[in-house]
């Protein structure tokens, strides 16, 4: 019995389209499969967007409608940084997680002589060392500077560093 | 006699195309099922709800009220016998999202705001969740 499905048997061309149809339609789907599980398969990376976010929300913390608040020039302002800023660092338990997440660091300088002013920083500062490394698996890491001045007309650079690991949740 | 030899010809013809039709269907239709099950799953669409609700509060301010469409993900909890009001919960800084019986996604926000309390369904349309934003009440 000759088998007219496949193009067992057959002679000339149907047994061309047949036989090619049917690996067309294999590779086709076969990347189709490979496509969708990879992009479906990964998690969701918001990191990126986490950083920035966070830099602006400090960014939005040390300044008062251009001017620079006056506690944030202050020594004491390390101790209240977070608080201040409405900053938390504590995040969901999962077991690949011993460490804290995420990092802010501020540092404010003199803009006429770069002298450095203040600086103060909150979260664990270990993952700092993930911003000079490139990785999918390291931590994201924005740097925002704004500028400033205070009452008496000085002008201030304000170098804002945010960094957020969470990498089992957005990375694999 | 002759008549006997071309309808068994015809015949062989018709059930060879209509079998390599109906496996092409098959193939396609599988491939599309597979898609489909993979962009409307259960557990992306709460990854993606958790992360997304996360980053809005994020950027959020007090005295702000946020709405998110949760069309999709009311209908698949409804789907998965989960009652539209238990998809979102928020205890402390972390988003839970619930839609099928066994598991759920948790994502945190570092926003040190409350909408713990004061995050429900909108019951006028049932597909929108209202996040109202408050200051978080220091004890």
């Amino acid at each position: 019995m000759k088998n007219k499905i496949f193009g067992i048997g057959r002679k000339g061309s149907d047994t061309t389209i047949s036989i090619y149809w049917f690996a067309i339609l294999a590779i086709v789907s076969g990347a189709v499969i490979y496509m969708v599980g990879i992009v479906y398969g990964q998690p969701y990376d918001v990191r990126d967007a986490e950083a920035e976010i966070m830099a602006s929300n400090i960014a939005d913390c040390m300044l008062q409608n251009l001017y620079v608040r006056q506690e944030v020039l202050s020594n004491n302002f390390q101790e209240k940084f977070l608080h201040e800023c409405r900053l938390d660092f504590s995040t969901e338990e999962i077991l690949e997680w011993p460490g804290g997440q995420l990092y802010a660091e501020v540092n404010i300088y003199d803009f006429e002589t770069s002298a450095k002013i203040s600086g103060f920083s909150g979260g664990n500062q270990n993952l700092k060392q993930d911003c000079a490394l490139k990785g999918e698996k390291l931590s994201a890491c924005a740097t925002k500077n704004v500028y400033g001045i205070d009452e008496l007309q000085k002008r201030y650079k304000i170098e804002i560093t945010s960094i957020v690991r969470k990498t089992e949740k957005n990375a694999q | 006699m002759m008549d006997k030899r071309v309808m068994s010809k015809k015949g062989n013809l018709l059930t060879g195309e209509v079998i390599f039709l109906v496996l092409n269907i098959v193939f396609i239709s599988i491939l599309i099922i597979f898609v489909l099950s993979r962009t409307n799953s259960s557990a992306f669409l709460e990854e993606q709800y958790a992360k997304e609700i996360a980053l809005m509060i994020d950027s959020s301010k007090p005295g702000m009220i946020l709405h998110l469409n949760m069309e999709d993900a009311i209908s698949k909890a409804e789907s998965n016998s989960i009652a539209a009001a238990d998809i979102v919960k928020i205890t402390g800084n972390v988003v839970t999202i619930k839609l099928k019986e066994k598991g759920q996604y948790s994502y945190s926000f570092f926003n040190n705001v409350s909408a713990e309390k004061s995050n429900y369904l909108d019951t006028s349309n049932n597909k929108e969740w209202v996040f109202a934003i408050t200051e978080k009440n220091e004890k």
